[in-house]
């Protein structure tokens, strides 16, 4: 009866906890984050190297787009990680920058695939630039969650 | 000169065909993130493939029968379907990520969703594996294969400092922002890729296919310890190159595209081109290897009549295994599960299935009743023994690293 109670109680405890988002302690939340801002600025970064690949007609007509499509898709799925995680109290004002550091990036890497699909040229010399800037803040934010 | 030409296919189809989605794949994660640091794993994986290979070769061309053919007679039932059920799990896998892997190469050049693409590289395959002569799919896609050494001449044209690289690839050392933890996880995973278990039941039954005999030990020793290793030279090729473009830049691989990138890089259009044929026609003849192993292997377990040197309708319950196993990977990739995950799971899952594939090979090859004067000699029984500790090491840290670096993203 003892041990039927016991396993009930378990039970309880173990669906109870699965219900419940698990919260990471602020060391975990921010190697997590910065992990996040790596991946995603190794995405920017591909998308830099494509762009430039692009610019000097080094790749084939569709590898730039599948790419940059690429690199969309993975930057959408490191957000989606970064945001459903749940953040420890007081990291309010670092879970906004890092996510809207993300959000930045995403829309950055969305306008260089469109660009590069319309053939809007005049476009890209200001967009390489503008990863360059986007990959390094990527890079100092990750630094400063190390 | 007959003989010669023989020799030289046999070796360039197995330089093109050493080369997998897996090997891909791992090769330039790793190559982005630990230069030729973990070069070391693909020198020591290529060495234990040969070492099993050439005995399952032997085995083949000497009794004329195929590995799991023996070992459920040598063995017994009960580990043969050990042997079946760790093996054939991990060569489905793969199967659906060569088929993956394809469809990911077509959508690079033709720009639609890879899932679209499946069902009809599925009915390619199965057609294939149906209607092709064996010798015509080794050799054509061996061959084509082989357009993958574009990435040594990538590596090359990229000028890389090459006293850094040597460096790397001889000292056991990793980059200071990664963990030894990550660093011996991408060692399973690169391992595993090196010595996939598909490779020796494909290469035993492909040789009971071609009708090999004990003259052709010779042969079969060249195709394996001068093909292998140079397509050995292949993946550090590949890792080399993924280095210099992608590791400075932070890159961490997880697409088709991003391994080919360091061509486009160093040789322009053509030169991608080229790697994507290279690409299509690794991941193509690997997607028929693997298709062909799962039904060797259940139906030489079974004792059924098998392979493609008999007719179809004699061989009815094998090629009934490769129809559904085709299904069935096609079946899994329409689910949108992402290819390049169900790879970096394979390889790993290939480490976990190593003892349970070359144990029992290392058995036979042993057995005087079946091998004859050509049973392992000290050399291939020390070399076996070596890589037989090797594979349960890592076998047993695949997955607790596996889940400790959260995949290597760690």
């Amino acid at each position: 009866m003892n041990i039927a109670r016991l396993a009930a109680g378990l039970l309880v405890l173990v669906l109870g906890s699965g219900c419940v988002p698990a919260t990471p302690s602020s060391s975990e939340w921010a190697g997590q984050a910065s992990r996040a801002l790596d991946s995603v600025a190794g995405e920017v970064a591909t998308a830099r190297i494509v762009l430039r690949e692009h610019r000097e007609d080094d790749l084939l007509a569709k590898v730039a787009v599948v790419m940059l499509a690429d690199s969309e898709e993975a930057i959408g799925k490191t957000s989606d990680d970064i945001t459903t995680t749940q953040r420890p109290p007081g990291h309010t004002r670092q879970y906004d920058k890092v996510t809207a550091e993300i959000d930045q990036a995403s829309s950055l890497v969305t306008e260089v695939r469109t660009a590069v699909v319309a053939g809007d040229e005049a476009a890209l010399p200001a967009l390489d630039s503008k990863l360059r800037r986007e990959e390094q803040d990527l890079s100092d934010l990750a630094g400063a969650l190390r | 000169m007959k003989k010669f030409l023989g020799i030289a296919l046999g070796v360039l189809t197995a330089i093109g065909g050493f080369v997998d989605i897996g090997d891909l794949v791992t090769n330039a994660q790793v190559g982005a993130r630990f230069g030729l640091s973990l070069g070391w794993v693909v020198l020591f994986g290529v060495l234990g493939i040969c070492v099993f290979a050439e005995m399952s070769g032997r085995v083949a061309a000497v009794s004329r029968r195929a590995t799991f053919d023996l070992v459920r007679e040598r063995l017994g039932p009960r580990m043969a379907l050990v042997n079946l059920v760790g093996s054939l799990g991990v060569t489905l896998l793969t199967f659906i990520a060569e088929i993956g892997g394809v469809a990911l190469a077509l959508m690079l050049v033709t720009s639609v969703n890879h899932v679209l693409v499946v069902p009809f590289i599925g009915l390619l395959v199965w057609a294939v594996l149906w209607r092709a002569r064996f010798s015509v799919l080794e050799n054509v896609l061996g061959l084509l294969g082989l357009c993958l050494v574009v990435f040594t001449v990538a590596l090359w044209q990229l000028g890389p400092d090459w006293g850094s690289l040597s460096h790397q690839l001889a000292t056991v050392d990793k980059p200071v922002d990664e963990s030894w933890t990550t660093f011996a996880y991408y060692s399973v995973a690169l391992f595993g890729a090196a010595m996939t278990p598909y490779e020796v039941f494909f290469f035993s039954s492909g040789g009971v296919e071609d009708g090999w005999s004990a003259k052709d030990i010779p042969l079969m020793r060249a195709n394996v310890f001068i093909g292998f290793p140079l397509g050995g030279l292949l993946s550090l090729s590949i890792a080399g190159a993924a280095w210099v473009v992608l590791g400075p830049a932070g890159v961490m691989v997880g697409t088709l595209g991003q391994v080919g990138l360091p061509v486009a890089v160093a040789l322009g259009k053509i030169g991608l081109a080229v790697a994507i044929v290279g690409f299509v026609a690794a991941t193509f003849g690997a997607a028929c290897e693997t298709g062909l192993s799962v039904g060797y292997s259940i139906a030489q377990f079974r004792g059924w009549q098998w392979g493609k040197f008999v007719r179809p309708e004699k061989a009815a319950r094998f090629h009934v295994v490769l129809l559904l196993s085709t299904l069935l990977a096609v079946g899994v990739l329409l689910s949108t599960v992402d290819p390049i995950m169900v790879t970096e799971i394979s390889v790993v899952f290939s480490a976990v299935a190593l003892p349970l594939t070359y144990f029992p090979i290392l058995v036979v090859a042993n057995d005087p009743d079946y091998m004859g004067q050509h049973a392992n000699g000290r050399l291939a029984n020390v070399m076996g023994s070596i890589y037989l500790v090797a594979v349960f090491l890592a076998a047993l840290a695949a997955i607790p690293l596996m889940v400790i670096t959260k995949m290597g993203t760690l």
